[in-house]
């Protein structure tokens, strides 16, 4: 009874929101569809997002993808509102997940060298709910601009105990250890929740930590040359799957093939059945993975904080595929070869 | 009319005086500047500018805003870090900037001077403190006091590196469980600040190894200076003395901060106070226009003042023409703003005003009827003599401490009315019969007899009561909207509108039919009264088109006719259902009075079955506790609600804007 006060409001409202959600169809469709101007097209007379694409939009990518970041903001928003109390808490962490993410356009940019003229398109800016300065990260030209300018925040530690580590390896350090950063916060807050949502969250967030621990340790492994004693240390606890001491063996395994075979017999195997290449997939293969799980979630554990989690992954990953969607157009993808890339799983 | 008059206010004197004129505006404090530029367009000054005078003046008549201002907020903001580094409070200081030509260079020479040994200052105690850190963090090594050790031998080994630093508890465990494949040695030392301290030997060939290793659990490095590489028995007093040292600078630099404090005191909120005023300058001079030799500048005035202040003008000696207009000359300012002025019975109800709307300049000031009425509401729903007499000293406490004092005027007017009526229903914190008793023993006279009428032995009377009341509140409300109505020639709304002569006649007619519903009037044939109704309904229902008719407007409708008649029909028949509403509202004023009782009885009760002297006091100290907040908010809001909805809704529209003069 309590929950259904609790809960009647944002999930009515969540349920509202996800009405609007592309259909398998309009996905169909869109693939078929020759150009990327045919696809703003198609956005601007048949889906929701015609509130949201201008007129005069062209085929710049770029500039659709920072509206559809923007947008899926602003839906977070809508959302937040209707939480108090520690669930409130708990979503303002996960709005954190967009500072990180903004964090680390500005480090590409720095590290890559990239031109930071048109970063105001990807980035989402929630200035109301965030502790970084951003005027001051648009100014950074270099490095230790930006570690000076997260000043009083908790990413500073972070960036500054990776600066001078080889060029390389340095994004991979960063990133990793941001999102350690987190998952972590999310974890500690999840675990603040109620009963219920405790238990539904915490699901969602041990099978989120499995993932990033195996990509972790797969990556730092092939592509980066992580030493494994760090790799150990920097895989975070509270997977659901993978403990401790099945990380710890997967960080000392000879060969990376054999960390293929651990995952494809953990309870994740399945995911990988139809895949061919594991490296290739193995992104995509852990969010479809995700996205399927929600549907089951939201059956066991009616009445929680799940269905606007549901809610705001899908259209997160829906606007992820969006935009592989057009890229598929760039690169002249076509059908079933563009399919694989998507997170959603199209029959 | 308690709105006060206002005249626009044209000044033009000399631009080399303008900081004395800005000046003497923000220190009379009652003028609200306008943007002087359209008022200079639309005016055509020069024709009241003196003869001799004209020419010179408008000589390259190019009036402009000011361009190039000298901003101080750089100064304020230093003036105030100053401040609030020697935890000087501030304080006002007009008579003496009145009285002084304080001179800005000279506040400004004091900061240049003072504010960087300030910074300064901070700046190496932040370093101290910094220090004192990491000295707290070095007596981990008094962990290894026991082993006697040189430690210039252990951080100068020829193949092995040595490192103190701190990890997490959780850390600490998730390393020991790999030690089996880390090529080096870990030492834990003890608890410092929280975290465990841990001593770590490794070869020196996988210097960089290690440092990957220890960065990855987030190992906190503790760097041991080379003048700490002395036996471990000597570190113990080493540490001690420089901690010694390191607390002896900071006494010192706060010392001297206390000497500067005395020293720079009023200095220093002299200085404030200047660059405050210079700031308040700012907001005027972004407002007026200026030529090579002159400025012009325009705003509102209070009519009453006009006269202190021209009194003020020629005492500052200050070349200056003014002039008075009794209405804004452009069209950017289409009212004059409103500035209330009430007597100190019922000053403090302008907030409750206000907080549906600023009444507009033309308008009638309703706050003298909202506060007499809103007492009445208030101590009618909420008699009682000993809470009023509570709400009324919190009022009176809360005026003389300024705490929020606007409010607690408001509190103790509304604890007045209280104990008037609660003396009229005989209540004392609840007891019934002590007032009576009292009125009884100094008249002689049996209190049965006296004029009280007790709540709850009178429902239907106060009930009824109220409704009459009710009924009273809302002819005036209607006299109100009517008079506003047709003083803008409103005949749409103002005859043949809901509150205009057409709803009110409707309503007339329509209470003699509740009342003969009623019982209350007899004999009277309703026919009359029904065609009265219907017509009044059929007014509201062509109101528009009847209107335009009258007043030669066209077209008649504005919208397209079917809208209108669908809207309008609505409209008239919610006219219906909400007089009748409106009326039966005001029941709840006697209903609270009944439940105000009521509450009491139930505390009473509750006091018996507790019994004992004991549970009846702490009864009744809880019960008026709990009535006394929850009962007084709700029938605040009840009593805002019944005059803001029900009453305002009908006459008073609040659109004016406050009037906000320049102020230091």
């Amino acid at each position: 009874m309590g929950n259904i006060s609790k809960y009647a409001a944002i999930n009515t409202k969540a349920m509202a929101m996800e009405k609007k959600i592309l259909t398998d169809n309009d996905y169909l469709k869109m693939i078929e569809l020759p150009t990327v101007a045919n696809v703003v097209d198609y956005l601007k007379t048949e889906t929701y997002y015609q509130q949201l694409v201008s007129n005069d939009m062209g085929d710049d990518i770029g500039e659709l993808e920072g509206l559809l970041k923007k947008h899926l903001f602003s839906q977070y928003e809508k959302l937040f509102h209707y939480f108090t109390g520690d669930d409130k808490k708990f979503f303002k962490i996960l709005f954190m997940r967009y500072e990180i993410e903004n964090l680390k356009v500005f480090l590409r940019m720095i590290i890559r060298k990239e031109s930071l003229q048109r970063i105001s398109d990807h980035i989402i800016i929630p200035e109301s709910y965030s502790s970084i300065n951003y005027t001051l990260l648009n100014d950074a030209r270099t490095l230790d601009d930006i570690i000076s300018g997260l000043e009083g925040t908790e990413y500073q530690k972070i960036i500054q105990m990776f600066k001078d580590e080889e060029e390389d390896k340095l994004m991979f350090y960063m990133e990793m250890n941001l999102d350690r950063l987190y998952f972590k916060k999310l974890y500690s807050q999840a675990k603040r929740l109620d009963g219920e949502n405790s238990r539904a969250i915490g699901e969602v967030i041990g099978r989120n930590i499995d993932m990033l621990n195996i990509q972790w340790i797969y990556r730092g492994r092939r592509f980066y040359k992580i030493s494994q004693e760090e790799l150990v240390n920097y895989s975070l606890q509270g997977g659901k799957y993978f403990k401790y001491d099945q990380l710890k063996a997967m960080c000392y395994k000879e060969k990376l093939s054999e960390i293929e075979t651990i995952v494809r017999t953990s309870p994740y195997g399945s995911i990988f059945e139809d895949v061919p290449d594991f490296e290739i997939f193995l992104e995509r293969s852990m969010e479809r993975y995700i996205y399927k799980y929600f549907n089951q979630l939201r059956l066991s554990y009616p009445m929680t904080m799940v269905e606007p989690m549901v809610y705001m992954h899908r259209l997160e990953y829906e606007i992820r595929d969006l935009i592989t969607i057009l890229e598929m157009k760039r690169y002249n993808l076509k059908g079933e070869e563009g399919k694989k890339f998507l997170v959603r799983h199209l029959k | 009319m308690a709105i006060e008059k206002m005249a626009m206010l044209h000044m033009v004197g000399e631009r080399a005086d303008l900081d004395d004129i800005t000046k003497e505006l923000i220190l009379f404090g009652k003028v609200h500047i306008v943007g002087a530029l359209s008022e200079l367009e639309a005016s055509h000054f020069e024709s009241y500018l003196p003869e001799a005078e004209r020419e010179h003046i408008l000589e390259n008549n190019g009036f402009k805003p000011i361009e190039q201002m000298v901003d101080f907020r750089s100064h304020y903001e230093k003036v105030e870090r100053i401040m609030h580094h020697l935890n000087i409070p501030h304080k006002n200081m007009v008579q003496k900037l009145a009285d002084e030509q304080g001179e800005i260079s000279e506040a400004i020479r004091l900061l240049d001077v003072l504010y960087p040994e300030m910074e300064d200052i901070q700046k190496t105690l932040k370093v101290l403190k910094e220090k004192k850190v990491q000295l707290e963090r070095l007596e981990a090594l008094e962990y290894i006091e026991s082993i006697d050790l040189d430690l210039s031998k252990l951080f100068q080994m020829n193949h092995f590196g040595m490192k103190l630093g701190l990890l997490t508890k959780e850390n600490r465990t998730k390393l020991a469980l790999n030690y089996e494949n880390i090529e080096g040695i870990f030492m834990h030392l003890g608890e410092i600040q929280g975290m465990e301290a841990m001593l770590v030997a490794y070869p020196l060939d996988l210097t960089l190894e290690m440092e990957r290793i220890l960065r990855s659990v987030y190992f906190e490095e503790i760097e041991v200076p080379s003048d700490y590489w002395i036996n471990t028995k000597e570190v113990s007093a080493r540490l001690n003395l420089s901690m010694d040292l390191t607390d002896k600078e900071i006494t010192d630099l706060e010392e001297k901060k206390t000497e500067y404090r005395k020293k720079y005191k009023e200095e220093l909120r002299y200085s404030f106070n200047l660059l405050k005023l210079e700031m308040t300058k700012l907001d005027i001079k972004k407002q007026v226009v200026v030529s090579k030799q002159f400025v012009f500048l325009a705003g509102w005035i209070p009519k009453r003042s006009i006269e202190e202040f021209n009194k003020k003008l020629q005492k500052s000696h200050l070349n200056v023409l003014t002039y008075f207009e009794d209405q804004a000359l452009s069209e950017s300012y289409e009212l004059p703003p409103t500035e209330l002025h009430n007597n100190w019975l019922f000053r403090p109800f302008e907030l409750l005003v206000k907080l549906y709307g600023v009444p507009s300049y033309g308008e009638i000031d309703p706050t003298p009827f909202f506060a007499v009425i809103y007492m009445i509401l208030f101590g009618a729903m909420f008699g009682d003599v000993g809470q009023g007499f509570v709400f009324f000293a919190v009022g009176v406490a809360m005026v003389m401490l300024k705490k929020q004092p606007d409010f607690g005027a408001l509190l103790s007017r509304l604890g007045i009315s209280s104990m008037i009526f609660g003396t009229v229903y005989d209540s004392f914190f609840g007891y019934e019969q002590v007032i009576s008793g009292l009125f009884s023993k100094w008249t002689g006279r049996d209190a049965e007899s006296l004029f009280f009428i007790r709540p709850l032995e009178n429902i239907n009377l106060l009930l009824a009561a109220s409704v009459a009341f009710g009924i009273f509140l809302l002819l005036i409300a209607f006299g109100y909207g009517i008079y506003n109505k047709l003083k803008t020639k409103d005949i749409k709304e103002g005859v043949f509108g809901r509150n205009g002569v057409a709803g009110l006649v409707f309503y007339l007619a329509f209470l003699v039919i509740l009342g003969t519903a009623g019982g209350l009037i007899k004999g009277v044939s309703l026919v009359p009264f029904f065609i009265v109704c219907l017509l009044g309904m059929i007014s509201i229902l062509f109101r528009e088109p009847v209107a335009n008719l009258i007043s030669g407007h066209r077209p008649l409708y504005h919208e397209s006719k079917v809208d209108y008649y669908m809207e309008s029909g609505f409209e008239a028949v919610e006219t219906l259902l909400t007089l009748f509403s409106n009326t039966m509202s005001f029941i709840r004023v006697g209903a609270f009075a009944l439940n105000h009782v009521g509450l009491f009885l139930a505390f009473h009760t509750l006091a018996a079955l507790i019994g004992g002297a004991v549970g009846e006091v702490s009864m009744f100290i809880f019960g008026n506790i709990m009535i006394l907040v929850l009962e007084g908010l709700i029938v605040f809001i009840q009593g805002l609600r019944l005059m803001f909805y029900e009453l305002f809704s009908k006459y008073y529209t609040g659109e004016g804007f406050d009037y906000k003069p320049v102020q230091f």
